[in-house]
C-alpha cells in the first residue's frame, strides 16, 4: 500500500515517514507540504492511506479531506493534528477521515495508529 | 394423564443459566424397527406425555418416531390399515428422506440446542431432539449408540427451559446493572437509550425513567449546549463504519466534562463509548458514565495542601531572616487594616468610588513598604495584590472587582494567620534549642535599611549602597517603627525615581554605584532630632512635576511649591504601577505620620545631583501613630 503524508512541518513529515515505512504492508511513502499539493499528489498516485495535518498554508486539511474524499470513497485518512477544538476535529472525521491522532505523539502511538489504518484499509479492500 | 404441567414446572425449577440438555426430562422408551407399527400406536395411546419413541436396529439407536409424525402418517387415508401391520421401517421412509433426527450431546447448553433445533427444516422444527449421553456424541448418527445412552427431549420442554434461561439472564443483568457503580447504558443508532441500564445512571444524571429517551436530549439538560452538540456528533460518528473506533477515542468531547444539576451543583463526569458490533454491523454503543466529582475534589484538596505546605515553607524561611518583633508589630497593624478592607465590601458599592478609600490605600502602601524593609517578601506580594484589588474596586465597584477583592482579603488573612503560626513555631523551636532566637535576627534599623537598599538595587538593576551616619546619635525606641515606615518609602522613591541607571550615571560623570545615606543630628534644644536622608541621583524632575501640576490644575508659583507637591495625596509622576512605586500614596502618608507626631518633613533637591529629605521629629513621641 502507498501512504501519503501531508504536513507542513518537515520534522513531523520525517517522523511519520519513518513510522510509515516501519508499518507492515506500506511499500511507498509520498509526502506533501500543504493541502493543494496533497490533492494533486493524491490524484496522481492514488495512495490507499493518507495522514493529514489540519492547519496548513494554501489549502487546509479540512478542505483537502473533502477534495480527496470526492476523488476516492475508499481511501483511509488519518488526521494527525493538535486538538485545538473538538468541533474542528469532529468536522474532519465527518468530512471523511477515519481517525484522529493528537499531536504531540510518540513513535509507538503513530506506529500503532498506522497499523490500525492499514488493517482498516485491508478490510475495505477485501 | 394430566400431570404434564406439574412435571414441566418441577424440572423448570432446576434450570439455571448454565443448564444443558442433560438437565431436561428425557424419554427412553424404544422399539426395534422390525416391530409392527401397531405397537407404536399402542404405546402412544397409553403414554400420553411421551413426545416419541427411539427406534433401534439390533439394540443400536437408529432414528426417532415422534408422536406428531406417527399421527401424521396414520392420519392419512387408510394410513392405519396400511402401516399398522407392517414393520416400523416402512413408516420411517419419509422421515429419513427429510433428514432424520437431530442428535446433540448432553452437555449442549440450552440456548445452543434451541438454535440448532430452530435451524432444522420447517417440517421438523417441533420434532423432539435426541440427546446422546455417551462420551462420544459425534458417533451418534452413523453407527448409533446403544439404547440407554440415548434419550428424547421434547422440543417444547426445551423452549420452556430456554425461556427460563433468558429470564434468569435478564434478572442477572438487572442485578449487575443495579450494583455497578459506573453508569452503563446502551444507545441505538437513533441515540435512544436501551431498556436496561445501570441504576447508577439515574443517580449520576439525576434523571429517572431513561429507557427509550434520546441521550442527546438527556445530556443537553445537564451539559452546556455546545458540549451536548459535540457529544451528539461524536456518537453519530461512532455509528459510521468508516470511522476507526480506537482512533477517535482521543477526540471524545466528553472525556472529562462539567455537568450542572439542580441547585447549581457541579459534577465532573467522564463518558466513554464502546461500539457493540453484531455480525459486521454496529448495532449499538455502550456508554459508560463515571462521576469523578469526588476524585476531582480530592485532587484539588491535595493541590491545596501542597500549596499551603510550600507557602508555609516560604513563610518560615522568610521569617527566619527577619526581625520577629518587628514582624509581629506589622502583623498587629495589618490585621485591623485588612478588617477595614473587608468592611468596605459591606458598604454600598457607590461609597468606594467617592475617594473614601484613600487613607486605607495609603496605610496598606505603608505596610507594604514596612514588609519590604523587613525583607518579608511573601507579605509584600500579598499586600501589593490586596492594594491592587482595592484600587480596582475603587475605580469600578462592580461584582467582578468585589469578588477579586474578597478573594484577596481572604488570601491575605490566611497569609497573616499562617505567618503568625510560623512565628510561634519558630519561637518554640528557638526555646527548644535553648537560645534566644532574636540574637540571630537582624533587629536594627541599620541592618534592615542596608538589606532593603541591596534588595531593591538588585531588583531594579540600579547598583546602590547605603551609608548609616548616625554616629553618636541613639534614636529613641519610640521612633523606630515610624522611621521604618518612613525610610522604606524614601529608599523606594529614591531608587525608583531618583537614582539613574548605571550607564546614565557614567555618562553624567558620576560613580556608577549610587549612594544613599542617612544622617542624624540631635538639635541643640535637645527637644527634637533632625534626620537627613539623601541620595546622589538625578533630583526631582521639576518639568515633569510642573506638567503634572498643570494637568491637575494645581497652583505652583515657584520650584519650592512644585517640590511640595510630591507630598500631596494621589500625586505621582511614574508611568506604571508596580511593586515598588508609582501608586502615589507613599509620600503623603509619610508626611501624615510625621506630622501626627508633631514633626515635619521637607524636600531639597538639585537637578542631576541629589535629592534630600529633612525630617524633624520631637525627641519624645507619646506613642506610635496608627
Amino acid at each position: 500500500m502507498k501512504l501519503l503524508v501531508v504536513d507542513d512541518s518537515l520534522v513531523v513529515r520525517n517522523a511519520i515517514t519513518r513510522s510509515g515505512l516501519a508499518a507492515r504492508e506500506v511499500s511507498e511513502v509520498l509526502r506533501a507540504e500543504d493541502g493543494r499539493e496533497a490533492v494533486a499528489m493524491f490524484a496522481a498516485h492514488r495512495p490507499e492511506l493518507v495522514t493529514m495535518d489540519l492547519t496548513m498554508p494554501r489549502l487546509d486539511g479540512l478542505a483537502a479531506i473533502t477534495a480527496i474524499r470526492s476523488l476516492d470513497a475508499e481511501v483511509s485518512i488519518l488526521v494527525i493534528s493538535a486538538l485545538n477544538s473538538h468541533a474542528v476535529a469532529l468536522e474532519a472525521i465527518r468530512r471523511g477521515a477515519c481517525g484522529f491522532l493528537t499531536k504531540p505523539f510518540t513513535e509507538s502511538e503513530i506506529v500503532e495508529a498506522l497499523e490500525e489504518l492499514v488493517a482498516h484499509a485491508r478490510l475495505r479492500v477485501d | 394423564m394430566t400431570q404434564l404441567p406439574s412435571v414441566r414446572a418441577e424440572f423448570l425449577t432446576r434450570i439455571d443459566t448454565g443448564s444443558t440438555l442433560a438437565d431436561l426430562p428425557g424419554y427412553e422408551a424404544a422399539l426395534e424397527m422390525s416391530e409392527r407399527a401397531k405397537r407404536a400406536g399402542d404405546f402412544f395411546h397409553s403414554n400420553r406425555d411421551s413426545p416419541g419413541l427411539l427406534l433401534t436396529e439390533q439394540g443400536r439407536f437408529r432414528t426417532v418416531l415422534s408422536r406428531r409424525y406417527y399421527h401424521e402418517i396414520v392420519g392419512q387415508y387408510c394410513g392405519m390399515d396400511l402401516y399398522h401391520p407392517r414393520p416400523l421401517r416402512f413408516m420411517m421412509e419419509r422421515m429419513e428422506a427429510l433428514g432424520g433426527a437431530l442428535c446433540l450431546g448432553g452437555e449442549t447448553p440450552i440456548e445452543l440446542a434451541v438454535r440448532h433445533g430452530l435451524e432444522r427444516p420447517r417440517a421438523l422444527v417441533y420434532e423432539p431432539l435426541v440427546v446422546d449421553l455417551s462420551s462420544d456424541p459425534a458417533s451418534g448418527q452413523a453407527s448409533g449408540p446403544a439404547t440407554g445412552k440415548v434419550r428424547l427431549v421434547d422440543f417444547e420442554d426445551l423452549l420452556a427451559a430456554d425461556a427460563r434461561v433468558t429470564l434468569l439472564r435478564g434478572e442477572q443483568m438487572k442485578q449487575i446493572l443495579a450494583t455497578v457503580r459506573e453508569g452503563l447504558l446502551l444507545v441505538d443508532r437513533d441515540l435512544r437509550i436501551g431498556l436496561e441500564y445501570a441504576g447508577s445512571v439515574e443517580a449520576i444524571l439525576e434523571t429517572r425513567g431513561l429507557a427509550g429517551r434520546s441521550l442527546p436530549e438527556v445530556l443537553s439538560a445537564c451539559l452546556d449546549a455546545e458540549r451536548a452538540q459535540l457529544a451528539t456528533e461524536y456518537l453519530d460518528l461512532l455509528f459510521n463504519p468508516r470511522v476507526i473506533e480506537s482512533l477517535i477515542a482521543k477526540i471524545n468531547p466528553l472525556l472529562r466534562v462539567t455537568g450542572y444539576f439542580s441547585g447549581g451543583r457541579r459534577k465532573v463526569l467522564a463518558f466513554r463509548f464502546v461500539r457493540g458490533v453484531v455480525g459486521h454491523r454496529i448495532r449499538h454503543v455502550l456508554v459508560r458514565i463515571e462521576d469523578l466529582t469526588r476524585e476531582d475534589e480530592l485532587a484539588r484538596e491535595l493541590e491545596g495542601h501542597r500549596r499551603r505546605g510550600e507557602q508555609q515553607m516560604e513563610l518560615a524561611v522568610a521569617a527566619m531572616q527577619t526581625d520577629p518583633e518587628a514582624l509581629v508589630g506589622l502583623l498587629d497593624r495589618l490585621n485591623p487594616q485588612v478588617f477595614q478592607v473587608e468592611a468596605v465590601l459591606q458598604r454600598p458599592p457607590g461609597w468606594a468610588t467617592t475617594g473614601a478609600l484613600g487613607p486605607l490605600l495609603r496605610e496598606l502602601h505603608g505596610a507594604k513598604g514596612e514588609a519590604g524593609i523587613l525583607g518579608f517578601a511573601p507579605l509584600v506580594r500579598e499586600i501589593h495584590l490586596l492594594e491592587s484589588a482595592l484600587a480596582a474596586y475603587q475605580e469600578g465597584a462592580g461584582e467582578e472587582t468585589a469578588r477579586g477583592l474578597r478573594e484577596r482579603v481572604s488570601t491575605v488573612q490566611s497569609v497573616l494567620s499562617a505567618t503568625r503560626s510560623v512565628l510561634e513555631q519558630l519561637a518554640r523551636f528557638g526555646r527548644a534549642l535553648d537560645r534566644e532566637p532574636a540574637e540571630h535576627w537582624p533587629a536594627s534599623l541599620q541592618t534592615a535599611l542596608e538589606r532593603w537598599v541591596a534588595k531593591l538595587a538588585v531588583e531594579l538593576n540600579k547598583p546602590a549602597r547605603f551609608l548609616w551616619r548616625l554616629e553618636g546619635v541613639e534614636l529613641p525606641e519610640s521612633h523606630v517603627t515610624l522611621l521604618r515606615e518612613t525610610l522604606a518609602q524614601l529608599v523606594r522613591n529614591s531608587l525608583v525615581h531618583g537614582v539613574e541607571p548605571a550607564e546614565v550615571r557614567r555618562e553624567r560623570g558620576k560613580p556608577p554605584v549610587a549612594t544613599l545615606q542617612l544622617a542624624a543630628r540631635r538639635r541643640p534644644d535637645a527637644e527634637s532630632v533632625d534626620l537627613i536622608f539623601q541620595d546622589d541621583g538625578g533630583g526631582l524632575d521639576l518639568p515633569a512635576l510642573r506638567a503634572k501640576a498643570e494637568r491637575l490644575g494645581l497652583d505652583a508659583a515657584c520650584d519650592e511649591d512644585l517640590r511640595r507637591l510630591i507630598f500631596r495625596p494621589g500625586f505621582s509622576t511614574a508611568a506604571a504601577v508596580d511593586l515598588h512605586a508609582g501608586r502615589g500614596v507613599g509620600l503623603d502618608l509619610v508626611r501624615e505620620r510625621i506630622e501626627a507626631t508633631g514633626g515635619r518633613i521637607e524636600v531639597h533637591s538639585e537637578a542631576g545631583r541629589y535629592c534630600a529629605f529633612r525630617i524633624r521629629l520631637p525627641w519624645n513621641i507619646a506613642e506610635t501613630p496608627q
